[in-house]
């Protein structure tokens, strides 16, 4: 009877969290829009703004809270990175051989965190040489642009950085 | 010098610098061999090519309000851009597979 008691509580609780979830999405949405349109065309952005919290209320996306701290740092070093990625592409466009050494990689998470597996699956795309496919269980497969360079340490930084960011605990170096 | 034409320079260097980008992702998207290497090629040129263009523009403003309203279309198309770039490698790769298997 406790125990049936504790799992209804326990279950309203999560309820109203999500309940709480969906109405900052919304909130995020209404900024966003409002800032876009100057407060203007609320007639498309209703509309758009309740499509995107009722997609965020299905698919529940993991929460994207950050610690201020740690953003400066991370800045700076996805900027470089991107800098860096852009500027490889840029380079190897003009090879005779571009893309004879792309391969595709495995890289094991040392993150058990969902939200920083799937920012780490998105973000890797901007960086040098590497592009999130799938996440496989503890795994993310990769496409690399040139199988002989550093492309574990550089996803592995990447990790470490949003990690900290997201407050998500770090695993062990890789 | 005056600063006005100082400010012109840089934001006009900063533009030719985005559309440089721009032009090179358009050359990797000719010459990658393969589907997921034009996808590179895409997504990381063209993020850093709107961003060059997006600092050129900021500055060229001259209003803090608009560089701001700039910033916010940069931050949600460079995401859009990352996310795109892992959803379309997947989709391909799931489309290659369920070929493989039939």
């Amino acid at each position: 009877m406790a125990a049936t008691r504790g799992k209804r509580s326990e279950n309203s609780q999560q309820q109203g969290l999500r309940i709480v979830r969906v109405l900052l999405w919304a909130l995020v949405y209404t900024v966003i829009w409002t800032l876009l349109s100057s407060g203007q065309g609320w007639y498309i952005g209703i509309p758009v703004i309740c499509l995107a919290t009722g997609l965020s209320y299905i698919l529940q996306p993991p929460s994207l809270a950050f610690r201020l701290q740690h953003l400066p740092s991370f800045i700076a070093y996805f900027v470089s990175r991107q800098l860096l990625g852009g500027m490889d592409v840029a380079k190897r466009s003009f090879q005779r051989d571009a893309s004879s050494h792309a391969a595709w990689v495995h890289y094991p998470f040392t993150c058990p965190a969902l939200n920083t597996r799937i920012g780490l699956s998105a973000l890797i795309g901007l960086l040098p040489g590497t592009l999130g496919a799938r996440i496989e269980s503890d795994q993310l497969l990769i496409h690399v642009l040139d199988k002989r360079l550093d492309w574990k340490s550089e996803v592995a930084t990447l990790e470490r950085h949003l990690s900290k960011l997201l407050g998500t605990p770090e695993g062990g170096s890789s | 010098m005056t600063p006005g034409t100082l400010v012109d320079i840089l934001s006009w260097t900063l533009m030719a610098a985005g559309i440089c980008f721009y032009l090179t992702g358009a050359l990797g998207l000719l010459r990658f061999s393969d589907f997921y290497c034009r996808l590179h090629a895409v997504t990381k040129t063209d993020t850093l090519g709107l961003g060059f263009l997006a600092l050129g523009l900021a500055i060229a403003s001259g209003s803090l309000h608009t560089a701001c309203y700039i910033f916010l279309i940069y931050l949600i198309a460079m995401a859009s851009a990352a996310v795109n770039g892992q959803l379309l490698a997947r989709y391909k790769l799931e489309q290659e597979q369920s070929k493989d298997d039939s």
